[in-house]
């Protein structure tokens, strides 16, 4: 029972040992996180048709839709490879908030700091959108970043988007 | 079958149950030791804790995983072991069952790494299984002990002489 105990407490002891040796080393990651940047983005594009500063101040899909005409605007799609390859939208990047860091170099590759960025995931239910955005605003020092919630649900069965998807097999 | 080789068969039955859960628990350990960060993303999207604490979970946690394999792959250290894992795997099913079956969260499980699935009952009934092997490796070799030692009264005047 003691010797038990003993192993016990040892596992631990080894386990934060080499937890602090390998961040000391070779991570280097902060031991607390430091609380999330507030990051005013606009959602909606410069100008409408019109000529006036739109005052949209939620991402709508019509508001997308415009985004997708002006071509500026960069879109990533935090799914999964798998859903990613069933379908996206046009000229989406793939980051899978499951391997994020794995796939950054497929978004630094053609995303700069200074674009506006819009990620999307499958829909209000999933997090990964939120996961993505956050990595590259603390991370990767974008500064632009917004999330499409309503995701892949309304993009994939809206009429509005029919022109600028890619849908695989 | 002889009461000997019962008790081998057992014996053998609980090395392979500890074998089998220690190799899963370096195998899940070694991609998050080696990227904490991918992980602290995975721990962050069940919402247990702050976000600002999930950095040393991410750090800690894997080679917590790794070391009680380790132990429970030496027989010596076997108990230590399988309580260190008992109680990682209780607490992984919890946190499962809480974020994606109470809490409807479409979360990747985060068990070993990059591709590790989405949470949900396939990854509660695999670490049930893996709490049951757990058990199994450390309770089956006793029980055994137990039930196929025949005790035996020794005479003094025999006792004596082989000492």
């Amino acid at each position: 029972m003691l010797r038990d105990l003993l192993v016990l407490l040892a596992v631990l002891g080894l386990s934060g040992g080499a937890a602090v040796t390998t961040n000391l080393a070779w991570h280097k990651l902060p031991w607390l996180r430091e609380p999330a940047p507030v990051v005013s983005s606009n959602v909606a594009i410069s100008t409408t048709g019109s000529g006036t500063t739109s005052l949209a101040t939620e991402l709508t899909p019509e508001i997308l839709v415009e985004h997708l005409q002006n071509g500026l605007t960069r879109f990533v799609d935090a799914r999964e490879e798998y859903e990613f390859a069933k379908g996206h939208l046009l000229g989406a990047i793939n980051l899978p908030a499951s391997a994020v860091y794995a796939s950054i170099d497929r978004a630094l590759a053609v995303i700069s700091p200074n674009d506006k960025v819009i990620v999307y995931c499958g829909g209000k239910t999933c997090d990964a959108s939120k996961t993505v955005s956050d990595v590259l605003l603390r991370e990767y020092g974008y500064r632009d970043v917004v999330v499409y919630e309503p995701g892949w649900e309304v993009i994939g069965t809206s009429p509005l988007f029919k022109d600028f998807l890619t849908v695989g097999e | 079958m002889t009461i000997a080789t019962k008790r081998n068969l057992r014996s053998m039955i609980a090395h392979v149950c500890a074998f089998g859960v220690a190799a899963f628990f370096l195998y899940a350990a070694c991609p998050k030791i080696v990227d904490p960060r991918q992980f602290r993303i995975d721990i962050s999207n069940y919402k247990i804790l702050p976000d600002e604490y999930t950095n040393l979970p991410a750090l800690f946690l894997p080679w917590l995983e790794a070391f009680a394999a380790l132990a429970l792959v030496w027989p010596r250290t076997r108990r230590a072991g399988a309580v260190l894992i008992a109680g990682l795997l209780l607490f992984f099913i919890w946190a499962v069952y809480d974020a994606a079956i109470v809490h409807g969260l479409d979360i990747s499980c985060g068990c070993t790494g990059k591709d590790s699935g989405h949470a949900g009952w396939t990854t509660i009934i695999r670490n049930l299984v893996l709490l049951a092997a757990t058990g199994v490796s450390v309770f089956l070799p006793a029980k055994s002990s137990r039930a196929f030692m025949p005790v035996v009264e020794v005479p003094s005047e025999i006792a004596s002489s082989l000492v």
